[in-house]
């Protein structure tokens, strides 16, 4: 489904050149679910962003079933974010003024999906994550895991096909990320591919596929039980 | 296992009721959540926007001192000596005088389709008071209009507060200003230029010109007048009610040695004499909105600013950079909008203000004068300059990077 090939990020910083990611090349299958772990600085989220057509490989070449997407017009990824991508960010970054359902129905809106339509699906992926009962409450009056929930719902709203998380948990207490984990676990059990960044050894060891980045480069790819493996190996 | 339980119980989708503000777009409901914070900007603008739109009433006004008489006072023709102006344009401008006026007037007035001809002189007289005078007061002189016929007959010539208008020779009729400030009640005694008159009436003659203050003046019947003042046979102006205006302007023309003009022509006239201070009222205007406008840039590029994250959000999510245009393009428009109207509201009471002190100060009827069209430019072209103002913030907005921005976040 979305393939990277020898994918160069270099960014100038200060007059120096940074290489954020170098020569990496993986493979993300539909239905997946992958944690991409590593040190801070690491070049994660710049993978994620490349990944989630924010940002563009200075060298390399990014395919969404098999298509190349780095040539597309600005407006093109932009589409293709509204409807093959759901972000989900470590600070929720919701809209302050509006309400959880509000919030979900945005990008729905954006997509074009006609008004009743919009607010019932919204109000059923409020419910399905918990939330059926806070539908009209503004995010300053959510909990850290509920305004997660409701970002979660946001990214499901035009039912893409990918998830991409950035540290997800990293402002949640134990218990609320335990329930994003089982989101997402979920999310993966209708048919969604999810690919999260993530410190949290939790969460990586929830994923089917563990891709390890230092100095931008991918250093481990560790599948099924050798994932969990790596990731308990990683903690002793 | 537990956190996943406790989703699975949560509660079945409710039939939600979408409100009304829910079914506006996005960019709409945005201005409209947010209309506190633009409060500011729209009472801000409102002012500077009644400011403008004051000016130019007040400009409509003065045209109006110069122009409204004659439009209003129920003759269609204004006759004046050849060469003598009626709209003056230099401070020397004046009507000039009618010589042999009488007979003038009295051949205007046997033409078949003149229903009214009213002749007016202008002179100042002295003022004599009651008892013994003191040997080193100043004389008081008084601006005396003597007339010719009776401006009765002509409907709107004479505006009558008080009493009734001229019937003998030894009545006076005194403008409202004067009678106020110069202590001339109804009925009381004046004495001008060596006689007693009788204020008989609060009046005054529509039809007399910018360059006399018809609220000021006092009326007197031309005969005494032209005793008291000790002059000729002369007019300054013949007013004219005529039921076919063009054919009387072919006769006076005829008669040579005068030039009468219209209403319309007098308008135009004052016009071109306005039209140096309408251009700079005009300017003025333009730097006012000007500012206005860089005010609204300027707090809005402020606000896109700060709101970077949100905006970063929304590229982020797949939002066109079109709907985060038309976000802070409607808050630049409903920031026009209000303060159109906060100005226009403003105005019309700064005008009653002004109307009621400075104009009734000056014993003028309108200092301020509403004019829709005028508005109506003002309106469109605030709305305009808004629509620009929030063009570059709103260029910003889309320009924001969400990389950088959700980055740094």
């Amino acid at each position: 489904m979305l393939e990277l090939r020898h994918v160069w990020r270099t960014y100038v910083d200060g007059g120096n050149e940074v290489v954020a990611l170098r020569d990496v090349s993986l493979r993300i299958d539909d239905g997946e679910f992958v944690a991409i772990v590593g040190p801070s600085g690491s070049g994660k989220s710049t993978l994620l962003q490349i990944i989630g057509l924010l940002d563009r490989p200075t060298s390399g070449e990014t395919l969404l079933d098999g298509r190349p997407v780095d040539a597309l017009s600005d407006a093109e990824r932009t589409r293709l974010r509204l409807l093959a991508l759901g972000f989900v960010f470590q600070r929720f970054h919701l809209l302050p003024g509006l309400s959880a359902v509000e919030n979900v129905v945005l990008p729905m809106e954006a997509a074009g999906v006609p008004l009743e339509e919009r607010y019932a699906r919204a109000a059923a992926l409020l419910a399905a994550v918990g939330l059926g009962h806070r539908l009209d409450f503004p995010p300053s009056r959510l909990s850290g895991g509920q305004r997660q929930r409701v970002a979660i719902a946001r990214a499901l709203g035009n039912n893409p096909r990918l998830i991409l998380a950035d540290e997800p948990t990293g402002e949640l207490h134990s218990d609320d990320t335990a329930v994003v984990i089982a989101l997402f676990r979920r999310i993966q059990r209708e048919g969604h591919t999810v690919v999260v960044v993530t410190h949290d050894p939790e969460v990586a060891r929830t994923a089917d596929r563990q891709l390890e980045i230092r100095d931008g480069r991918v250093v481990r790819d560790a599948v099924g039980a050798a994932a969990g493996a790596a990731e308990r190996d990683d903690g002793r | 296992m537990a956190a996943a339980e406790q989703i699975e119980a949560s509660p079945a989708a409710p039939g939600y009721t979408i409100g009304v503000a829910q079914r506006l777009p996005y960019p709409v409901r945005n201005v409209l959540r947010r209309w506190r914070g633009t409060l500011g900007m729209m009472v801000g603008v409102g002012i500077a926007l009644s400011v403008a739109m004051t000016m130019l009433a007040v400009s409509q006004g003065s045209l109006d001192y110069y122009t409204l008489d004659y439009q209003r006072s129920g003759a269609n023709l204004y006759v004046a000596t050849e060469g003598g102006t009626i709209i003056p344009v230099l401070p020397s401008d004046r009507p000039g005088t009618i010589e042999r006026a009488r007979g003038t007037l009295a051949q205007v007035r046997s033409w078949p389709e003149v229903t009214a001809a009213v002749g007016v002189m202008n002179w100042s007289m002295e003022r004599e008071p009651e008892g013994r005078r003191r040997a080193d007061a100043p004389a008081e002189l008084v601006a005396v209009v003597g007339v010719d016929g009776d401006p009765t007959q002509i409907a709107n010539m004479a505006v009558v507060t008080e009493g009734r208008w001229l019937r003998r020779p030894n009545e006076l009729v005194v403008g409202q200003r004067l009678s106020r400030d110069g202590g001339m009640p109804l009925g009381a005694t004046v004495r001008l230029a060596g006689q007693s008159f009788t204020v008989v009436g609060v009046a005054k003659l529509r039809g007399l010109g910018a360059g006399v203050s018809s609220d000021g003046v006092a009326y007197m019947d031309y005969g005494a007048f032209q005793q008291r003042a000790g002059i000729g046979d002369v007019l300054n102006t013949i007013m004219v009610q005529s039921t076919d205006p063009a054919r009387t302007q072919r006769r006076l023309d005829e008669l040579g040695g005068l030039d009468a003009y219209t209403p319309a022509a007098l308008v135009r006239q004052a016009e071109q004499v306005n039209q140096a201070s309408v251009g700079i009222r005009w300017v003025l205007v333009g730097l006012t909105l000007a500012i206005a406008a860089l005010f609204v840039s300027n707090m809005l590029g402020r606000s896109v600013a700060e709101r970077r994250l949100e905006f970063a959000t929304l590229r982020a999510i797949g939002l066109p950079r079109r709907t985060i245009l038309f976000t802070v393009g409607a808050e630049a428009v409903l920031i026009s909008l209000v303060a159109g109207l906060l100005g226009i509201g403003l105005s019309l009471v700064l005008g009653v203000l002004l109307n009621a002190t400075v104009g009734a100060a000056y014993g003028l009827e309108s200092i301020y004068s509403t004019d829709a069209n005028l508005f109506l430019a003002v309106f469109g072209l605030a709305l305009f300059l808004g629509l620009a103002s929030g063009l570059v913030p709103a260029r910003q907005a889309t320009r924001v990077d969400p990389v950088e921005v959700l980055r740094e976040a």
